[in-house]
């Protein structure tokens, strides 16, 4: 369109004012947003991952996303502090054996199996449901740490040297779910901090009993699906790979320590920030043992 | 219409996204400590049948280390009720994790009827419900059986409480010791004599498959490998070698037997197969290789040799072939055992005038000590590979006492086993059959 022709179309000129004046507009607000000179006292705005390095002392402080501010050396004393006691060895001297009486052979008696005949209970079950538990709950311990290493679960008497130092396991990094900010996709002040998952992480910790010294406990990871109610109590509870808990053993072994760990009343209500319901009213919880053996 | 479109795009990249997301976590260590159960007295006969059964399973139980049975006095709900409808709330109140019932009941033939169960009191449900029909007499193996069946479901692992352990019993002054050979339970009841002490024996070993010890025995001050037939009592010697033969070890099959023949101040290793008596020479070189063990798919030996200017353990397989050193630590290490579940090798070490019964992966890799003492050898598994026994001395004045301990492979809960006079160099049986 040349100018002349411009000329003849008033109406067409006016509207091209108009939507340049909110061009121009747009474009001097976006700059002010975008270019800081711009805007001579600019707010720098407070960072949002205030909670990541102001982390309780009791957190966890050694996972991977932790900035350098957490405290090293404060760690280290705490996991010497908190060796856990060896487990009771019996010691004491039993009394004076009997005096020896040459004995029978044993017979060997048959010993006959029925075929399952015990069914199962289950009116009992729901008859207790209803009943709330008379006694009072004990509060789970002070929280002990055990340490990480190999020898805090295995006994070994040889002095430090003889155990290579384990080369870095990618998968030894449990917390891949820790680097990676939890319910990235809810409002900042609705998501998870790392302290908050430090608190329930370090309770299912306590409640956790697996069996340890275990063939092959390095391979037994078993996640837990979890749906909890409101009031941060477990709803219902499930293994999410049910095909090896009815196929292996062992499995089925760690997987019932892990529910089992889910289900104490140690670990009821679960230590949840109760006003971010949205963030946790379902989990999956991974037990992983691979590191205590 | 495009305005109206425009718009809600606008608004689309600006409200927060739809609020709801899964919480993932990761639990990395748990707390190592027993596990809180709960083992009723079996009701329903009069008598203390009831009670002692069940005090078998707790004293098994607790045993292994792996369970801390709780004080009976705790319990609330009676023994009967439990058995039939348990009070979850009650038992999770006084902090059990799992329950144990139990009910007899006499059968017509005078027999006894045992129905165990094991409940989860957290899930609120059974695990395991068997009933086993028995003399009365036999009460105590039917305990142990129990314990096995409530061991499995929790671990995992087979239960080693229906097994036997066969030992040197000594007695006497040590220019005169006497020793016999003598089997009892694995918890020391049923203890007996199989050998009178008029010849010296050592190293007993169990037969894995069949009721049958090999040892070694200085029968008119000879000394050679026999066989015990626990059910007969018969005894023979196995082979007639020229030389002294001892350290004898069955085959996982129970077929032969892998020992060492020393002749003209050299020994090396020999496998017998004991149907045919035909044997094969395993190592020759001119250095002291003994205390062969079989893995348990019989593809592989650990022994011991000091080929390398002291005792170390080496590996081969079973036709002698690829023989390769595994430990190189400071000290020596003698008496290597295959475990049953085959992940690891336990061995004696000798370092700094102490000695060590520790544990190494068949690679040579994760080697472990797990007790120490003045003197403490003969480490043998038991038949789920997951406790060790072996006999500890104590200097006594001028004397000694020799005693036999069990401890759980975490190096933990080392236990004495009751035994009438001094015990040393167990051997632990397969499980009962």
């Amino acid at each position: 369109m040349t100018y002349a022709e411009q000329q003849q179309q008033p109406g067409m000129n006016r509207s091209a004012l108009t939507s340049s004046a909110i061009l121009h507009l747009v474009v001097l607000v976006l700059a002010t947003v975008s270019f800081p000179w711009l805007k001579k006292d600019l707010d720098i705005p407070q960072p949002i991952s205030v909670e990541l390095v102001t982390i309780d002392k009791i957190a966890q402080t050694d996972k991977a996303a932790v900035k350098p501010e957490a405290k090293v050396p404060e760690k280290k004393e705490e996991k010497k502090i908190d060796k856990p006691p060896p487990a009771p060895t019996n010691k004491s001297e039993l009394p004076k054996p009997p005096v020896i009486k040459p004995e029978k052979e044993i017979k060997k008696e048959e010993i006959k199996k029925e075929e399952k005949v015990i069914d199962e209970l289950a009116p009992a079950e729901k008859k207790e449901q209803k009943k709330p538990d008379k006694k009072e709950v004990k509060k789970p311990d002070p929280p002990k740490e055990p340490e990480k290493d190999f020898a805090s679960v295995l006994k070994n008497l040889a002095e430090p040297k003889p155990m290579p130092a384990p080369p870095p396991q990618p998968d030894a990094i449990p917390d891949k779910t820790a680097m990676t900010p939890q319910g990235a996709n809810l409002p900042i002040g609705a998501r998870m901090t790392m302290t908050e998952e430090d608190a329930l992480r370090r309770q299912l910790e306590g409640c956790w009993n697996p069996p340890i010294g275990a063939k092959d406990a390095d391979t037994m990871k078993v996640d837990v699906f979890m749906v909890i109610n409101p009031d941060r109590t477990l709803r219902s509870a499930q293994i999410v790979d049910a095909g090896r808990y009815s196929a292996d053993p062992f499995f089925r072994a760690m997987a019932d320590s892990a529910m089992r760990a889910v289900r104490s009343p140690n670990c009821s209500p679960f230590e949840l920030p109760p006003d971010k319901y949205d963030a946790w009213k379902t989990a999956t919880v991974t037990f992983d043992p691979s590191q205590m053996f | 219409m495009k305005k109206i479109f425009t718009l809600a795009l606008m608004l689309a990249l600006f409200i927060p996204a739809v609020a709801h997301a899964e919480l993932k976590l990761s639990v990395v260590t748990g707390t190592p400590d027993p596990m809180p159960i709960a083992i009723h007295t079996f009701a329903g006969v009069d008598g203390d049948l009831g009670k002692n059964m069940s005090d078998v399973v707790t004293a098994d139980l607790q045993r292994s280390g792996l369970f801390r049975p709780l004080n009976r006095s705790s319990f609330i709900q009676p023994a009967a009720a439990a058995a039939q409808a348990p009070a979850f709330g009650e038992w999770r109140g006084i902090g059990a994790q799992a329950l144990v019932t139990g009910i007899l009941s006499k059968t017509g033939d005078g027999k006894t009827r045992v129905e165990f169960r094991l409940w989860d009191v957290f899930a609120q449900q059974q695990l395991v419900g068997t009933a086993y029909m028995t003399t009365p007499a036999n009460w105590r193996r039917i305990a142990h059986i129990i314990a096995d069946a409530i061991y499995k479901r929790i671990t995992g692992e087979e239960g080693y409480f229906d097994s036997r352990l066969v030992y040197i019993s000594e007695t006497g002054a040590s220019n005169a010791r006497v020793k016999r050979l003598a089997i009892m339970d694995q918890d020391g009841a049923n203890h007996r004599y199989l050998t009178d002490g008029r010849a010296l024996v050592l190293t007993p070993r169990f037969s894995p498959t069949r009721q049958q010890i090999t040892y070694m025995a200085y029968y008119n001050n000879r000394p050679r490998v026999y066989i015990y037939d626990i059910d007969t009592g018969a005894q023979r010697v196995l082979g007639d070698f020229p030389g002294m033969t001892f350290a004898p070890r069955f085959s996982p099959d129970g077929n032969r037997v892998v020992m060492s023949l020393s002749k003209g101040g050299n020994s090396d290793i020999y496998t017998m197969a004991l149907g045919s008596k035909s044997t094969s020479r395993l190592t020759t070189d001119a250095s002291i290789n003994t205390s062969p063990s079989f893995s348990p798919d019989g593809r592989r030996i650990a022994f011991e040799s000091d080929r390398s200017g002291k005792q170390q353990i080496y590996v081969m397989n079973a036709d002698g072939s690829g023989q390769q050193r595994i430990t190189f630590g400071d000290g020596r290490y003698a008496n290597p055992v295959w475990s049953p579940r085959g992940d690891l090798i336990a061995f004696t070490k000798m370092s700094g005038g102490q000695f060590y019964i520790g544990v190494i992966k068949p690679d040579g890799k994760g080697e472990r000590l797990i007790t120490q003492a003045y003197h403490v050898e003969g480490p043998t598994w038991s038949p789920n590979g997951r406790v060790l026994s072996y006999f500890k001395e104590k200097p006594n004045g001028r004397a000694r006492t020799a005693s036999v301990y069990t401890i759980d492979l975490t190096g933990y809960n080392e236990t004495r086993v009751p035994t009438p006079l001094d015990g040393s160099d167990p051997a632990w049986s397969p499980l009962n059959k």
